[in-house]
């Protein structure tokens, strides 16, 4: 199909913005419509995109479609890549929300709201287990995520502050690094 | 009409310093609204987070959209919070694009390329503290029962806590399924 705003609009609708499930999961069906199905982009180009888009900061999807939106079709692509990624679920939220608050009092409803929460708090914890493992941490870096999470949920301090403290650590770093080599 | 400037703030921080992704996003989200501004209670943002994940959409996205509705319904009525939950996502959207606008240029540069390392080294070990801090802030009595006051719920959910983490840590069941069943047995025993 030649690329146009609607083509693309429409291939991010039906690839991103109806499938269920969190973040990595619209990969698949994005790589099918833009590389195998439309030729929009080639092999390469999408994975050297994906690899970018995995290393920046904020929401996997929001950053996946704008990447690949701008890259097919410039800022109009991107715009389009948003709204088709985006649409369908603010839609869906937006009717849900305001029947939400009259249902929840409901005692079926309340019930498997209280059995899910537990299992919702584990969903949130379970990436920890898996990238302590995986990110590397040794004794001299161990006080950097033990201090952050106490300091937030302890003191409230925010994690931007904990983001900024570090970034500005890092850059001096980088300063002594290139001053030494 | 000051709570939009604040929701604009709030959501533009989760994504403009959510460096690590996904995970470290939502401990800046829950930060946001339930410490700082105290929008939701720990419990009504659970129920968000439950919602958001049995849609299309990323799961962040979904709660930042919920969350702006929820916040301004009850001041100015069902516009008012389509009104919240848009420059919710507006929040959510522009530092987007300026790190997308960023991401290539600083990829070419092996001067900035050098400083991005260092700044990872410091980064990196921070992520799995955020995701940590996120949990911890769920887990409270709104959330889990109190000791006192409802210890069965205490119970039950400790041990679905538990259950959901070996099931989706070690049996790779899919989180949404996960959530389903916890559902199904919160049906079954409260």
């Amino acid at each position: 199909m030649p690329v146009n705003l609607f083509t693309l609009f429409m291939a991010f609708l039906k690839a991103g913005g109806l499938t269920i499930g969190n973040g990595y999961a619209i990969v698949e069906p994005l790589r099918h419509a833009l590389v195998s199905e439309n030729k929009w982009l080639t092999e390469e180009n999408f994975s050297a995109d994906l690899a970018i888009v995995q290393a920046m900061p904020g929401i996997f999807s929001l950053n996946l479609a704008i990447c690949l939106g701008k890259r097919i079709y410039g800022r109009r692509g991107m715009a389009a890549a948003l709204t088709g990624t985006l649409l369908p679920a603010f839609v869906i939220l937006i009717v849900l929300a305001t029947c939400f608050e009259s249902v929840r009092h409901f005692p079926a409803v309340e019930t498997f709201l209280k059995g899910a929460r537990p299992a919702i708090v584990a969903a949130v914890l379970l990436p920890c287990l898996k990238m302590w493992r995986h990110s590397g941490i040794v004794l001299s870096t161990v006080w950097i995520p033990v201090g952050a999470a106490l300091a937030i949920v302890l003191l409230g301090v925010s994690p931007t502050y904990i983001i900024i403290a570090l970034t500005a650590l890092g850059l001096l770093y980088g300063f002594l690094v290139r001053a030494d080599s | 009409m000051l709570i939009y400037l604040f929701l604009l703030l709030s959501f533009t921080q989760v994504t403009l310093f959510g460096l690590g992704g996904d995970p470290a996003a939502q401990a800046l989200l829950e930060h946001e609204t339930l410490t700082l501004h105290k929008w939701l209670t720990p419990d009504q943002l659970t129920d968000l987070m439950t919602m958001s994940r049995c849609l299309p959409g990323g799961s962040i996205f979904n709660t930042a959209v919920l969350t702006g509705y929820t916040a301004t319904v009850g001041a100015f009525g069902n516009w008012g919070g389509v009104a919240g939950s848009l420059v919710s996502s507006l929040g959510l959207i522009w530092p987007a694009v300026l790190w997308a606008e960023c991401a290539e240029r600083l990829r070419k540069n092996e001067k900035i390329q050098l400083h991005i390392d260092c700044i990872l080294v410091l980064l990196r070990p921070l992520v799995p503290g955020l995701i940590a801090a996120a949990a911890l802030l769920l887990m409270n009595t709104e959330n889990f029962g109190s000791p006192t006051e409802s210890p069965w719920q205490l119970g039950v959910s400790i041990f679905l806590f538990l259950a959901a983490l070996i099931g989706m840590g070690i049996y790779k069941i899919h989180a949404g399924v996960m959530i389903l069943l916890c559902g199904i047995a919160g049906w079954i025993l409260f």
